[in-house]
């Protein structure tokens, strides 16, 4: 089999296996069912050109590429579209639904880099130093960033009160 | 209770499924701008690549405008147009000697990182331009402003500057003059070689007249400055010693002192420059050859202002008459005259047609005389002209940028008997800070390029 089509088949081989996880991570960065497809494709997108190199462990890649492209693309979003604070309100029916729904508004809340600093420590459960890595941003940045996304969470959602804040003995 | 780690992964849980079977249509999406990214990188490319070829044209061509070195033995020609100079033209610091010059002029001289100053240029015999730089050019700040006033004079032939020497005096100098003046040099345009000749004086020397060749020979009247006075509005000063130096080129002889074979005043030399026009008194005037005999003696019907100009022949003359009279002057517009030397018409003047503001530069042959004409179209041009003495003919023999008063265009006498020949434009050096402006732009878009091919990558 040619190179290329050996290619094509890797890369159909991991959207197949991978797409789902990435579109978790992508919900969780941008809130919206929508933007995380968009986003998932675009990351995947741009992987193609170098898909070659990547192909033995191409998840760090796209990853990474997913991180950064939710925070420029926010960027590149902003000059076009008026943020709101607060998200269309929704019935709660039990519970459960209702606290993803607060944190669903928490995180809609944070700053984009914020939120993806969140999302790589807490969800991806990567180091500070690989956040940092994901990112393009030094350690301190990583650790600041996650400290004021914390306070902001925890104003927002007492339930997460003991949840440790980098840096702060408690 | 639930930790923000479990929280996330609940609300992961609501994210979107996907369809996998569009892997296709991302991996021909991913395909399609990896060809995008090598279209543009090649597109950027070749705009590098022309950019720099752009940038090594306009340094070379900044950097090797080479000066054709002229034939010293080749006779002199008129050319057909003088040119400003570029600031950017080479010294002949960097050149070397450029050969016998048909013309000397001043122009604007440009350093990378410096200021402009203005310098005198060359033109020579093959079309070269360069400027002069000359060893100890004294400086006269245009305090020898008139017809007399160039700091430095070409000889007949081409081959000689005579130029005023600055140097070190024993007391103060006189400030009045720009730098002082201790003596007079000699720049030889074939060998480059410079000659020196100073006087030790404690103030300057005061240069009554201008540096005036005859032939191959240099003259200069100079008298020592004893004191000074300086004012607010300016200063004067005292000299005494008046002298009369007297340098031959070729053969190098030099006499620091040679009254007894020239007149102390009122000399000047035709623009032809073979002969002194010696004025002894209102409308007489004396033709002294180089070695300081009288050839002719003249006289005109009309007063007249300035140098007197003797056909090759030496049958006619040419003045500009002074309707204005001794005691004042330029008030009158002033006519070209010519009259005969000899025969029963001797000195009866005739007026030439030409402007009023027009002025004698020498004679073509025996019956054409060179004016110079400012066009008032052309303010900033002057034109040369062949008028035929007989006919009133004119043909338009030279075009050249207006003279300066700190440095007055001169065209060797030689050459305005010589061949007339067509000059372009020379190709001009341009300003080298373009090639640098150019590969700043450059390596900001190369710049620019690696910053976004990074971003691409991430």
């Amino acid at each position: 089999m040619p190179g290329a089509d050996v290619d094509r088949v890797r890369f159909d081989d991991f959207v197949r296996a991978r797409r789902g996880a990435l579109l978790r991570t992508a919900y969780l960065l941008t809130g919206q069912h929508a933007d995380a497809e968009d986003l998932v494709q675009a990351a995947l997108i741009k992987a193609v050109p170098h898909w070659r190199k990547i192909s033995d462990n191409p998840e760090p890649y796209v990853r990474r590429i997913l991180a950064r492209e939710s925070v420029s693309r926010w960027r590149r979003r902003r000059w076009r579209e008026i943020a709101s604070d607060d998200l269309p309100e929704t019935a709660h029916h039990d519970p459960d639904t209702a606290a993803k729904e607060d944190l669903r508004r928490a995180l809609a809340s944070l700053a984009p880099r914020q939120r993806a600093v969140i999302v790589l420590r807490y969800f991806e459960d990567l180091s500070e130093a690989e956040t940092a890595d994901a990112l393009d941003v030094a350690v301190g940045t990583v650790k600041s960033q996650t400290r004021d996304a914390l306070r902001v969470l925890r104003k927002r959602m007492p339930a997460l009160e003991d949840e440790p804040i980098p840096g702060h003995a408690r | 209770m639930a930790t923000l780690t479990d929280r996330l992964h609940g609300l992961a849980d609501d994210a979107p499924r996907g369809q996998a079977s569009d892997a296709d249509a991302l991996w021909v999406r991913g395909k399609r701008r990896q060809r995008r990214q090598r279209t543009g990188g090649a597109l950027l490319v070749a705009m590098l690549v022309l950019a720099i070829g752009s940038m090594t044209t306009l340094v070379v061509d900044a950097r090797n405008y080479s000066v054709p070195v002229a034939d010293a033995e080749a006779t002199l020609g008129l050319p057909s147009a003088i040119y400003d100079p570029s600031p950017w033209t080479p010294g002949t610091d960097e050149t070397g000697p450029i050969g016998p010059l048909v013309a000397v002029l001043g122009g604007y001289r440009r350093a990378t990182w410096g200021g402009q100053t203005f310098s005198p240029v060359g033109v020579s015999a093959s079309g070269g331009y360069a400027f002069l730089d000359l060893a100890g050019l004294a400086d006269t700040k245009g305090e020898l402003s008139g017809p007399e006033g160039n700091p430095l004079v070409l000889s007949p032939d081409g081959r000689w500057i005579a130029y005023y020497l600055t140097g070190p005096t024993s007391a103060a100098p006189y400030p009045g003059g720009g730098d002082p003046v201790v003596g007079v040099a000699l720049y030889d345009t074939v060998t480059g070689e410079t000659r020196r000749q100073t006087f030790p004086t404690e103030h300057g020397l005061s240069m009554d007249k201008a540096l005036t060749w005859v032939g191959g020979t240099l003259l200069a009247k100079y008298s020592q400055i004893t004191s000074f006075e300086t004012t607010p509005s300016g200063g004067s000063y005292s000299a005494i010693d008046a002298s009369v130096l007297r340098w031959d080129a070729a053969s190098g002889d030099f006499d620091p002192k040679a009254d007894g074979r020239f007149p102390g005043f009122d000399y000047q030399a035709t623009p032809a420059g073979d002969r002194l026009v010696v004025v002894r008194k209102d409308r007489v005037y004396d033709l002294m050859a180089p070695d300081g005999s009288t050839d002719r003696l003249g006289r005109l019907d009309v007063p007249f202002a300035g140098p007197v100009f003797v056909n090759p022949s030496r049958t006619l003359v040419a003045a500009t008459e002074d309707l204005d009279g001794p005691s004042t002057s330029g008030l009158k517009p002033s006519p070209i005259v010519v009259a005969d030397v000899g025969g029963p018409d001797a000195g009866v003047s005739r007026r030439l047609e030409a402007q009023p503001s027009s002025w004698v530069v020498g004679w073509r042959d025996d019956r054409h005389l060179i004016v110079a004409e400012s066009p008032a179209d052309a303010s900033k041009l002057q034109l040369y002209l062949s008028i035929d003495v007989d006919t009133g003919a004119r043909e338009q023999l030279l075009e050249l940028p207006n003279t300066s008063i700190e440095i007055q265009t001169q065209i060797a006498a030689d050459a305005l008997t010589g061949p007339s020949f067509k000059a372009p434009e020379p190709d001009f050096p341009g300003d080298p800070r373009r090639a640098w402006g150019l590969g700043g732009a450059i390596l900001v878009l190369l710049g620019g390029n690696l910053f976004w091919r990074h971003r691409a990558w991430r």
